[in-house]
């Protein structure tokens, strides 16, 4: 793609400097306009707040996004197949609620593992459903995941009767809460890393990654050349389903509580984060590690905002003018390449 | 095209014959202002005029109709007939008029179609003819036609015919262009026929007849040389007995040995793509048995066609063919993935080595496997697709159009691949459109028209001329 003969810039750069071959093979990467608007992001807090460097916020910023990222990498997939799944919050809400219900009921710290999977098995079952009915019954992913979001926080309040539910077991918190090596990695960044490593793994090595580029990139060729495209859609939005689910469940234990109001909203800032980081919203086209850049630009954005004082009705200004921004700088990029 | 001279007087019929390709469709796009001529004169009513863009065209009275009519499904049939001239005052449309002028078109054709039914909810021949209502509501001078009866029962090209005389009757111009000669021969008044973009002659109907129209039509065509290979084995690999499928296709009937190439012939819309579509199970039958090498095959989805081995190359390769956005060795390796993985993990030098190995062997340029196929000429993404279904390792192999849109030398080498695959011992369904290319490499020519098989030719006795008869008229 970087010697494109139809390209203006190679026609003008015929015989270039090596700085021109450099700039036009890193125009060519698509992380490539992010990786420079994520490095401007942390350059201007840094100058303009030099608390903003110091290690301990660096841990916090990530910390803070975890949960974010944690449903955006679920999310890459369905966005990169040619769908997306408008259901993560209100399941991982779900999830989170019925995850400290098990962990209360069952008290004992045998009963936090079991807590945390039952939580997971709500979103599996809710992406298993959100596929099936998106393969097999082909209602669109918006309207179906439109659906079953409306559903799933419906059963959410069902369960809670509306009120947080306390008096979950102190060890319940460990997910969201817990350290790994004393007060320096937390456990939901653990989580998030982990997370991202599956994920990649999944996309990149396996058959499934490359049959989800091949159905975001042309279903029907996709289909005519042997991939089960029904079958692998519902792997999808259960992946989706799954993730969401985490993240409920490492949202409730920070909270210590189950609520079935968290994460409203918490979907439009999943894809938000995964358009930020390149991902193309007609399929086929994207990166995980983009979403990784896109769910920083939005952490570090806001944890500036904050150390500099800003009320936050204007963080949401900022964020959104920062998609924009992002998604037009990459557009820029195509065209000049 | 090139250096086209036809003229039409008022109150003709006048048809529009030639093979696919020939250069129809793009003297309609000429006439209606789709593109500009390179050179040459249109003139109108003794003046010469430019046809800028298809506003222009509807202005000057030149109006089109098409084998889909171009209308609005969900809007109903007054407003389909109206659309973008609503009678209004300040913008708010004067419903009542709009029917009053709705229904006035209609009863000065003879039409009986309720104006307030939905368009979607219309058979295909009433639709045809809301689509002319409308273009004569733009008091067209000139109407073009191209394939109407295509999508239509006997009843409906019948009533079509009598509103198309009653036209010519009040002086208005008809230009009709059909593959069915029967057709032609009962509407039109003079026939002109194109080939490879020429003018190969204008007649009236009554000086000449079916054989004449063929000859014009096939002309001498450029003999594409004869490949050598092994006849075919004994071993039937692939028969189908019977298939049907609603008014697409019904009860056909054919077989195909190891190291064989059959060809299925016929004029776009009879059916070929869809046959084809079936063996591989990207559509549906309702009845007929099909078996591979003797044994019983049930297509359901090219999944499991691809897992039985067999392989379906899709004529339109932008839409079905490539995934543009993707890598060479992505598309290549699509098919065959499961071979180069293990408990679904990926296996990246057998999936490099092997993909390597076709883009030598296909000659695919450039051949570097990382570039995405949309960066590709029209060739090297045929030779894509083509390069996929060799890595599926299929024994059956169907390739509809496989050189269509593909320049000449890349044209030779798919032929000479082909030719290959058959001499190793595929059994190879084929789909062309060029029949010097189908007399090139078949063994056998089946003939379809109308979705039915009208007959088949082996290679010894097939020519040009004796195909295009048969699947113009179904006759030998």
């Amino acid at each position: 793609m970087l010697d494109n003969t139809n390209s203006p810039v190679e026609k003008s750069s015929n015989g270039s400097t090596m700085g021109g071959r450099a700039l036009r093979r890193f125009l060519g990467r698509e992380e490539s306009t992010l990786l420079l608007f994520l490095l401007a992001v942390i350059l201007i807090f840094g100058t303009l707040e030099p608390s903003f460097f110091k290690f301990t916020n660096a841990v916090n910023v990530i910390r803070q996004v975890s949960i974010l990222a944690i449903s955006a990498f679920g999310m890459t997939f369905a966005i990169l197949s040619g769908g997306f799944d408008l259901s993560v919050g209100a399941v991982s809400a779900l999830a989170g609620v019925v995850g400290s219900m098990v962990a209360r009921e069952l008290g004992s710290a045998f009963g936090i593992p079991v807590s945390y999977v039952v939580g997971l098995l709500v979103g599996v079952g809710v992406g298993l459903i959100n596929g099936f009915i998106i393969s097999f019954m082909k209602i669109s992913p918006l309207i179906t995941t439109l659906g079953t979001m409306t559903i799933a926080r419906g059963m959410a309040y069902i369960f809670t009767g509306g009120v947080s539910l306390y008096g979950v077991p102190d060890a319940f918190q460990w997910i969201g809460r817990g350290y790994v090596a004393k007060n320096i990695l937390p456990m939901p960044v653990v989580v998030m890393i982990i997370v991202f490593f599956l994920s990649y793994i999944i996309l990149n090595r396996t058959t499934f990654g490359r049959y989800v580029y091949a159905i975001g990139g042309n279903e029907e060729a996709a289909r005519l050349s042997g991939v089960n495209v029904q079958k692998n859609k519902i792997l999808i939005y259960t992946l989706v389903g799954t993730t969401a689910a985490l993240s409920g469940i490492v949202l409730a234990s920070r909270l210590g509580a189950g609520q079935a109001a968290s994460n409203t909203g918490f979907e439009l800032d999943v894809i938000t984060a995964v358009v930020l980081g390149g991902v193309s919203m007609s399929g086929g086209e994207g990166r995980l590690e983009g979403t990784l850049i896109g769910v920083l630009i939005i952490g570090i954005l806001a944890n500036g905002l904050i150390l500099m004082d800003v009320a936050p009705y204007y963080q949401l200004v900022v964020k959104g003018l920062a998609l924009l921004f992002a998604v037009g700088l990459d557009l820029l990029r195509k065209r000049i390449k | 095209m090139d250096n086209v001279s036809f003229s039409v007087s008022l109150g003709e019929v006048h048809a529009l014959l030639g093979e696919n390709g020939a250069g129809k469709s793009t003297l309609i796009k000429l006439l209606t202002g789709v593109y500009p001529p390179d050179g040459g004169e249109i003139h109108l009513n003794g003046r010469k005029v430019n046809i800028d863009n298809p506003h222009h065209a509807l202005q000057m009275g030149i109006s089109a109709i098409y084998q889909d009519p171009i209308l609005v499904p969900k809007l109903n049939v007054e407003n389909n007939i109206l659309l973008g001239r609503e009678p209004n005052k300040n913008s708010f449309i004067n419903q009542q008029k709009l029917s009053q002028q709705a229904r006035q078109v209609l009863s000065e054709l003879g039409l009986d179609v309720n104006v307030k039914q939905k368009v979607a909810d219309l058979s295909p021949g009433k639709r045809q003819l809301v689509a002319i209502a409308k273009a004569l509501s733009i008091e067209a001078q000139m109407l073009i036609m191209d394939e109407p009866t295509a999508a239509l029962t006997d009843q409906e090209v019948s009533h079509l015919f009598q509103v198309i005389r009653k036209l010519r009757d009040q002086g208005i111009s008809v230009i009709f262009v059909s593959h069915r000669m029967e057709e032609v021969f009962q509407i039109a008044d003079r026939i002109t026929v194109l080939r490879d973009g020429k003018h190969i002659g204008t007649r009236t109907v009554a000086e000449t007849s079916y054989s004449e129209l063929v000859h014009m039509i096939v002309g001498r065509n450029i003999e594409i040389e004869t490949l050598s290979r092994r006849p075919p084995r004994e071993e039937i690999a692939l028969e189908v007995k019977g298939i049907s499928s609603g008014r697409v296709f019904k009860d056909i009937s054919f077989f195909i040995r190891q190291g064989e190439i059959v060809a299925l012939a016929g004029l776009v819309g009879s059916g070929r793509t869809d046959v084809a579509r079936a063996i591989f199970g990207a559509s549906a039958v309702e009845s007929g048995q099909f078996s591979l090498y003797g044994e019983e095959y049930r297509p359901r989805t090219p999944h499991h066609a691809i897992n039985n081995g067999v392989f379906m190359v899709p004529e339109d390769r932008k839409g079905q063919g490539i995934i543009p956005g993707l890598s060479v060795l992505v598309n290549i390796s699509l098919a065959n993935l499961k071979k180069y993985s293990r408990w679904s993990f990926l296996n990246f030098k057998d999936e490099r080595e092997a993909v390597a190995s076709q883009i030598q062997q296909l000659r695919i340029v450039p051949n570097d496997p990382k570039r995405k196929v949309m960066n590709l000429s029209g060739g090297n993404q045929q030779k894509v697709v083509l390069a996929k279904s060799l890595d599926a390792q299929s024994r059956v192999l169907i390739l509809d159009e496989p050189t269509a849109g593909v320049d000449v030398g890349a044209k030779s080498e798919i032929r000479s691949l082909i030719n290959q695959l058959a001499d190793k011992g595929n059994a190879i369904l084929l789909i062309s459109s060029e029949i010097p290319e189908v007399l090139a490499l078949a063994n056998r020519v089946i003939v379809m028209k109308e979705g039915q098989i009208v007959g088949e030719l082996r290679n010894a006795e097939a020519t040009s001329e004796r195909i295009i008869h048969l699947a113009m008229t179904g006759e030998r």
